[in-house]
């Protein structure tokens, strides 16, 4: 993997095929919706990848925890990863 | 002693449930089948135990309304249902990378409890592997590993859930945080846990099509074709034959009884009321089987993840597909599916468009309408022109629904607090037993609405079409003489501009109860048309039948007037008993019933014109 880990990016920049590491999960989002996405998973340290994107490219499925779970980009854009 | 099955949605809580208890609840394979809970007993040698299956939940910090049921009933905060003594929680093999955490939450709770891991055998087979010993090491609780579908491990399971002494076990202090029980969950999974393979699996290869950008939707069009093109072109011709026995018995029993009221009453009112009805049962079955189908596999998981962009367009969500594909079947199981939406405004949303969507009732209303007045033609030599009406029936009612959905999140309901997140799960064969009883009770549903609502309405229009009655010899017809007729001629004003008669109107009136019993309507007053005793299906009585001027009673546009009407309308007091309840307030169901009849006629007022205006 060619990512540098010293730059930080949104999971919604996260490429169809590639891996990436979860940092953070960004504060502005609703404090229960920061729950919701860590226990579905999205965790800080937790390897994650990007399976496919929908039609309309919306929403991504990613594989994250041995789970495939869908996101939109609303809620990818304040997904951290490095 | 109470035990509730605890875990994360669609790790095979029902399954194991029913293997249980030997209940049939609804399984399916997407998160969130289960909204509601539903007990059982078991009996293991002296012990009794009484089962509650609850809906799945990511967290015990519920954000749905279904997980909130789980929730309360978790915590013993639900109405009317006792606190569960002891708690079984259910893990899937093949996610514990998740779940363990969600188990550790659930432990640190310090009720009794015991692990069930589910889908081991699915777990092999990706070259997972779960060391249940280890596993109990780290926990300190019993765990058994099952197959649920199978009825491998239950015999097990059974014994350990009647010997609950060796339940409680001091554990290792879980950590409180959400972030550190992951921490803590993930070295008991590296531990006990080979992780399952994801990549080059049966659905990893599925999913390269069915999820494909371009070919995904391509499919997902075949599939709701197809689904048409299977209930015209396999169920009509059983449906005919049903309704020539029926006939047939009609006919049979007007011989041994004696002739007067009451033999009418049973073979006008009942036999070709109800029975009009219940001719539809192939297409009823069909239409349970293919939902099931899709349910079962996991396809509907993945029309859900394909459409979720337009259903944004909307203002609605992936989940909220679900919920109105659901509504195929029946509006209220639809709008019960509503609730593994954690959003309110997009749940309220999904609740007031879904009974747009095509239900179960509709179809005997158009498979009478379409089969008597749609040519039998097939176009390309291999689509039937019937099943393409059909088809744009449906795709009118989901549009519809979209349209509704997208002017209520951008008036009442604006905004979204919750995001979308589903999870797509493998999938999996469905059982042949599983299909079939799917397929038995909405079968039977439908077959005890017939008993109940049908009946009793088919007797009291009988009621309002026979009397007062006639003199045999004054030449007056019965039907224009009847109480029935001055109902439905005080409203036929209303109905003159969308292409109704005062017949029609008698049907729409009863059929507010259920939309079937405007068919049973029809057949009734039909039968007084022509040679009472003919065995002629009511789609013939409906193309022969002529109004006073002699012109037909059912011109093109009439028919296609009143089948957008059917679109449209909210005729079904279930459904508005089910939306109070959901909602718990009578503004939403008076708001869903108002807009809908005022679609249904401006809708019906349009296509009037414009078919009246087209075909002269």
């Amino acid at each position: 993997m060619n990512i540098e880990t010293t730059t930080t990016l949104s999971l919604s920049h996260l490429h169809i095929g590639q891996s990436a590491t979860i940092d953070s999960i960004d504060l502005r989002l609703d404090a229960k919706v920061r729950e919701r996405l860590l226990v579905l998973g999205f965790v800080p340290g937790s390897l994650i990848s990007a399976v496919r994107r929908a039609p309309f490219g919306d929403p991504t499925e990613f594989e994250v925890r041995g789970s495939r779970i869908s996101l939109r980009k609303s809620e990818t854009q304040f997904i951290l990863i490095s | 002693m109470r035990i509730a099955l605890v875990g994360s949605p669609n790790s095979g809580k029902t399954t194991l449930f029913n293997a249980l208890t030997g209940l049939r609840q609804k399984v399916a394979n997407y998160p969130g089948v289960t909204v509601d809970h539903a007990e059982g007993k078991l009996q293991v040698d002296e012990s009794s135990i009484e089962l509650i299956d609850i809906p799945g939940l990511y967290s015990l910090k519920s954000l749905s309304p279904d997980e909130d049921v789980a929730r309360s009933i978790f915590f013993g905060e639900a109405e009317g249902i006792q606190r569960p003594d002891a708690i079984l929680i259910v893990a899937d093999a093949t996610t514990l990378e998740r779940s363990l955490q969600l188990v550790g939450e659930i432990l640190a709770e310090g009720r009794p409890a015991i692990l069930a891991v589910t889908m081991i055998d699915e777990m092999k087979a990706r070259k997972g592997v779960v060391n249940i010993g280890e596993l109990r090491r780290a926990l300190g609780i019993q765990v058994i590993g099952i197959v649920g579908n199978k009825g491998i491990g239950i015999d097990d399971l059974k014994h350990a859930l009647a010997n609950p002494k060796p339940w409680i076990h001091k554990v290792a202090k879980i950590p409180e945080t959400t972030k550190g029980r992951f921490e803590w969950a993930d070295r008991i999974y590296k531990k006990a846990v080979v992780s399952p393979e994801n990549k080059n699996t049966l659905t990893d290869k599925i999913d390269k099509f069915v999820l494909h950008p371009v070919l995904g939707i391509f499919i997902f069009a075949m599939i709701m074709f197809t689904f048409f093109q299977v209930i015209f072109v396999v169920a009509a011709p059983i449906q005919e034959f049903f309704e020539w026995m029926v006939l047939r018995f009609g006919v049979f029993v007007k011989t041994i009884l004696p002739a007067g009221l009451f033999s009418k009453l049973i073979v006008e009112g009942l036999i070709a009321g109800v029975g009009g009805v219940v001719v539809f049962i192939p297409q009823i079955a069909l239409l349970m089987a293919m939902v099931a189908i899709m349910e079962a596999t996991g396809y509907m998981a993945r029309a859900a993840f394909l459409i979720d962009r337009v259903m944004g367009w909307a203002g609605l969500e992936g989940r909220s597909f679900i919920s109105l594909l659901s509504s195929f079947a029946c509006a209220i199981p639809g709008i019960m599916a509503a609730r593994a939406i954690p959003d309110p405004k997009s749940r309220l949303a999904t609740i007031m468009v879904a009974p747009f969507m095509t239900c179960s009732a509709r179809l005997p209303v158009y498979g009478l309408l379409i089969g008597a007045f749609i040519p039998s033609t097939y176009v390309f030599g291999f689509l039937s022109l019937q099943a393409l009406v059909l088809f744009a029936l449906y795709l009118l009612g989901a549009i519809a629904a979209l349209v509704a959905g997208l002017i209520f999140k951008r008036g009442l309901l604006r905004g979204a607090t919750f995001p979308f997140y589903m999870e797509l799960p493998p999938y999996r064969r469905p059982s042949a037993k599983n299909l079939y009883h799917r397929v038995g009770k909405g079968v039977w549903a439908f077959t005890r609405k017939a008993g109940t609502v049908i009946l009793v309405a088919s007797v009291l229009l009988w009621g309002l079409l026979n009397f007062p009655q006639v003199e045999k010899d004054s030449g007056l017809n019965q039907v224009e003489q009847s109480y029935a007729a001055d109902i439905g001629q005080a409203i036929e004003p209303v109905l003159k501009p969308i292409g109704f008669d005062w017949k029609i109107g008698i049907g729409l009136i009863a059929s507010l109860a259920a939309r079937e019993v405007i068919v049973s309507t029809m057949a009734q007053i039909y039968r007084f048309e022509g040679k009472e005793d003919d065995i002629v299906g009511l789609g013939k009585r409906l193309q022969q039948a002529k109004r006073k001027d002699g012109s037909p009673a059912y011109p093109l546009p009439t028919v296609f007037s009143l089948l957008v009407f059917f679109v449209f309308a909210l005729q079904c007091v279930s459904t508005l008993a089910i939306i109070r309840r959901e909602t718990a307030s009578w503004k939403w169901p008076a708001i869903a019933f108002s807009y809908m009849l005022f679609v249904a006629y401006v809708a019906s007022f349009i296509t009037y014109r414009v078919s009246s205006w087209w075909i002269s």
